[in-house]
């Protein structure tokens, strides 16, 4: 799983410009964050999930998407910030990661950013792990602060505790 | 995957069709049917299955099979009786080729000295009778098997040609190529050198000529059947005839039979050298008894001259294309969408659009139609004969016979059935415990086959049959039954059934299945893999199939396995729990009732149990289950009274009943992972996603609350 992460990595770094990113950020009220464009797989308005039965708070259930099941997860309450209340505006972002599709349910897409490499700076070290598990990384856009999510950890962080 | 790979894969693939072919041809040379048609398809299959050994450099199984080979070929010329000693040995020694594919395939060196006890049997067989033989042509003591060994393939005609008594002459199709004219060759030539060898008659075949508009000057359209009038001429000298033109023409040379000539179709000009199922290809997609080998080509295809191949490459076993299952998957899964979409459309036909669009909805009719055919069609790809598990049985019977010392005979029937392949996949394993099984506790030793009255040989009864949307596999054996009395007591000892618990026959018939029990003391190394029948009742679960067990104490016993005829349709009854739309599928379902009519017991921990008549059944809420809001009134809820397998039932208790449909089975693991008591997803008419409920797996977890995930 790990090795085939990093070769993920490595293919997207060909992709995009050898030491630029390009980056779709979306906001989580007042917060932005960002995904790298090349796993984002579509972007559609919410239109309600079937909830998924004994699974932690942020799966909000599945989509239908075209004929694939795909898990939504509600990024707000993976933050830990509580449920979202969706509206028709508030999105869902489809991605794969791994070669899963899983979508994350945002409040607005805002932006494509493209950032150097360099600089993407790292999550400071805190008193909570959790910041540096979901984010890969932090970049200044616009003198503000846009969190790089680290998909794998929002995908495993789903599984039940054993 | 390397180009070298994928032959070895079609390689590995042809084997195990040869084996099965094998299997088939031992089984009937068993019974008695010694034809000469039978040892030649047995000595064409292992023949192939040496020479793309040979190809690949599998050392082991090129020089058993070589010996093997040897041996076949005195066999059918007649140089060493077909006794029973000698069929044994060949049955054996197929079981040892297969054992060699196996080794190769996994990659896994076999012993060095593996088969070496046959082989031995094989060179002193031959040798004994090799005395006044010289037409095998190789030495019979080639013991130091040459790594060199150039695969060939056989060339069936000549493998055919010295097969005695059965032609009465020969039908040689020639069609020329403009290559022979251009190299300067003259078919006069070649048939006059024919008739000098005996008495022909030449028929020109003029059918493919065309009018005078599209008549190409240097166009070849004229072909010639010659046919003799006996068979004493040699197959072999005939083709000699044809040598100089080989390649620049199609030839093939068929036996004459009483039966009328008809010619074989097939306008693929390949080289017959190539792997037998690039002949398959072209073949039509009916399975050909390999009985007749040389005689189906005359036998089948269509009153239509055309070219025909050169010759005619070794036809065997079924025949089929080979289609990427991926490939097939994927038209299944699109034509799944084609039926979700179509009944979307539907759906959203309100009255008032129907009134005014009445072409549409006919249309749409029409298009609903024609999407449940192409379902159908696609579905049947899918299908396969039962065949190709069935096969593998007659070997593991023979090995337990062998084991435990017991006279088991194995009788298979309705090996055509067909179901999915997907289901198939699934049901080599279980069926294999069962089996074993069987063999195992089923049926008695000889002494006590004896004692009891019966013959000495066991029989184990295996057939396959379907019933309406389901497929039933039977076994059965007319060995001791279950003994009740030890299962009961072990059941008890072990804890599965409470000390004072009171079970009826069935029920202690059906414990064999429970979790962690096995009847014998002893673990044997031939039902003692570490897995029970328990497992055997879950892989069946799995596939939404169902196991039923019926026993006569010292008579039998019959196991049923009850499977859907496909995987990828499911027959389901929409509930909402919740708000959310759940599936429930509707061959588990025995009843529904209405929550106010049903009459609930409670348990001291709690749990509810439902009284129908006279039988208590747990029940379980799914909104509890799921942690789903619950906001209904408990009345007007409804119970849904379904069976987990053969005995178990499970009340579940849901908010509202919407109706029957089929659906689609989706993954869920696919893009996220397993979810207890859910079995799957499905995509509702409404676009939405339902879940399926997964009845077993309900019965068998714990509530939520001490749940711990598996």
């Amino acid at each position: 799983m790990e090795a085939m992460h990093l070769s993920n990595e490595a293919g997207d770094g060909e992709v995009s410009e050898v030491d630029s990113l390009q980056l779709i950020a979306f906001s989580i009220d007042e917060q932005t964050y960002s995904v790298e464009i090349t796993t984002v797989r579509e972007i559609r308005a919410w239109n309600g999930a079937t909830p998924l039965p004994n699974t932690r708070e942020f799966v909000r259930g599945v989509i239908n998407l075209r004929g694939t099941i795909v898990p939504i997860f509600d990024l707000r309450a993976r933050f830990g910030e509580g449920k979202t209340e969706p509206t028709k505006t508030h999105v869902v972002v489809v991605m794969s990661v791994d070669e899963k599709f899983v979508g994350i349910l945002v409040d607005a897409v805002s932006d494509i950013l493209t950032v150097k490499k360099s600089d993407v700076h790292p999550v400071p070290e805190g008193n909570s792990s959790s910041d540096n598990e979901l984010l890969r990384g932090i970049i200044t856009h616009d003198s503000r602060m846009v969190g790089l999510i680290d998909l794998h950890a929002i995908v495993d962080g789903a599984k039940l505790e054993e | 995957m390397s180009e070298l790979d994928e032959f070895k894969a079609t390689f590995f693939d042809e084997c195990s069709e040869l084996l099965i072919e094998l299997e088939e041809q031992f089984t009937a040379i068993e019974e008695g049917d010694k034809s000469p048609d039978r040892m030649h398809a047995v000595f064409r299959a292992i023949h192939s299955v040496k020479g793309g050994a040979g190809a690949f450099g599998f050392t082991g199984l090129v020089g058993f099979a070589h010996e093997f080979e040897t041996l076949l070929d005195f066999v059918r010329n007649d140089k060493i009786e077909m006794t029973n000693e000698v069929i044994v040995l060949c049955i054996r020694s197929n079981d040892i080729i297969a054992d060699f594919v196996e080794a190769a395939k996994v990659g896994e060196e076999l012993a060095s000295d593996y088969g070496a006890v046959e082989k031995e049997k094989f060179i002193s067989l031959c040798k004994a009778s090799s005395g006044d033989d010289e037409e095998t042509g190789e030495p019979v003591e080639d013991e130091e098997f040459d790594i060199d060994f150039t695969p060939v393939m056989i060339n069936l005609d000549e493998e055919m040609g010295d097969d005695e008594g059965i032609s009465e002459g020969w039908l040689v199709k020639f069609v020329p190529h403009r290559e022979l004219y251009i190299s300067a060759n003259d078919p006069i030539l070649l048939l006059r050198e024919l008739a000098e060898m005996s008495d022909i008659e030449v028929k020109a075949v003029l059918i493919d000529i065309p009018t005078l508009p599209d008549f190409e000057p240097m166009g070849v359209y004229c072909s010639w059947e010659i046919s003799f009038s006996d068979d004493s001429v040699e197959e072999e000298l005939i083709r000699e005839v044809f040598e100089f033109v080989d390649g620049d023409c199609d030839l093939e040379i068929t036996k004459i039979e009483a039966k009328p000539i008809q010619e074989k179709q097939d306008d693929v000009d390949f080289d017959s050298e190539n792997l037998p199922s690039f002949a398959d290809l072209a073949d039509e997609i009916k399975p050909v008894e390999a009985e007749k080998p040389a005689a189906t080509v005359a036998a089948k295809g269509t009153e239509q001259t055309s070219k025909s191949p050169s010759k005619t490459a070794p036809v065997a076993g079924v025949q089929s294309i080979r289609v990427d299952l991926d490939k097939v998957d994927r038209v299944v899964n699109m034509v799944g969408e084609l039926v979700i979409t179509q009944s979307m459309l539907t759906q959203q036909m309100d009255d008032h659009l129907k009134h005014q669009y009445q072409e549409l909805i006919r249309g749409l009719e029409v298009l609903a139609t024609t999407t449940r055919g192409l379902q159908d069609s696609v579905m049947a790809i899918r299908a396969q004969p039962v065949k190709s598990v069935f096969s593998r049985m007659p070997r593991l019977v023979r090995e337990l016979a062998t084991k435990t010392g017991k006279k088991i005979k194995l009788e298979t029937v309705g090996e055509n059935t067909e179901i999915d392949k997907t289901v198939i996949e699934q049901l080599s394993d279980p069926l294999t415990h069962m089996i074993r099984n069987s063999a195992d506790h089923g049926i008695e030793s000889v002494e006590n086959r004896v004692k009891a009255g019966k013959s000495e040989t066991g029989t184990i009864r295996l057939s396959a049959e379907q019933a309406g949307g389901s497929i039933l596999i039977i076994i059965e054996d007319d060995g001791a039954g279950i003994n009740r009395e030890r299962v009961l007591q072990l059941a008890r000892d072990k804890g599965v059934v409470g000390e004072d618990q009171q079970l009826s026959d069935d029920q202690i018939d059906n414990l064999i299945f429970a979790p962690g029990f096995s009847t014998v003391e002893e673990v044997s190394d031939l039902s003692g893999r570490g897995v029970g029948m328990d497992v055997v009742l879950s892989n069946i679960n799995k596939i939404g199939g169902a196991v039923i067990v019926k026993s006569w104490p010292g008579k039998g016993t019959r196991m049923t396995l009850r499977l859907p005829l496909t995987l990828a349709v499911l027959d389901v009854m929409l509930v909402k729990v919740g708000g959310c739309p759940y599936v429930i599928p509707l061959s588990s379902i025995v009843e529904t009732i209405q929550n106010s009519r049903a009459d609930f017991g409670k348990l001291p921990t709690g749990a509810k149990v439902l009284q129908v008549r006279g039988e208590y059944v747990h029940s379980i809420d799914l909104a509890d289950r799921f942690e789903l809001p619950n906001d209904i009134n408990d009345k007007d809820r409804f119970v849904v009274l379904c069976e987990a397998d053969g005995t178990n039932k499970l009340a579940l208790i849901v908010d509202s009943i919407i109706g029957q449909q089929q659906v689609v089975i989706k993954s869920l693991e696919e893009n996220f992972e397993r979810i207890e008591g859910i079995a799957g997803g499905t995509i509702l008419g409404d676009g939405s996603v339902g879940l399926i409920v997964d009845v077993q797996g309900l019965r068998n977890s714990p509530s939520p609350s001490h749940r711990n995930v598996a």
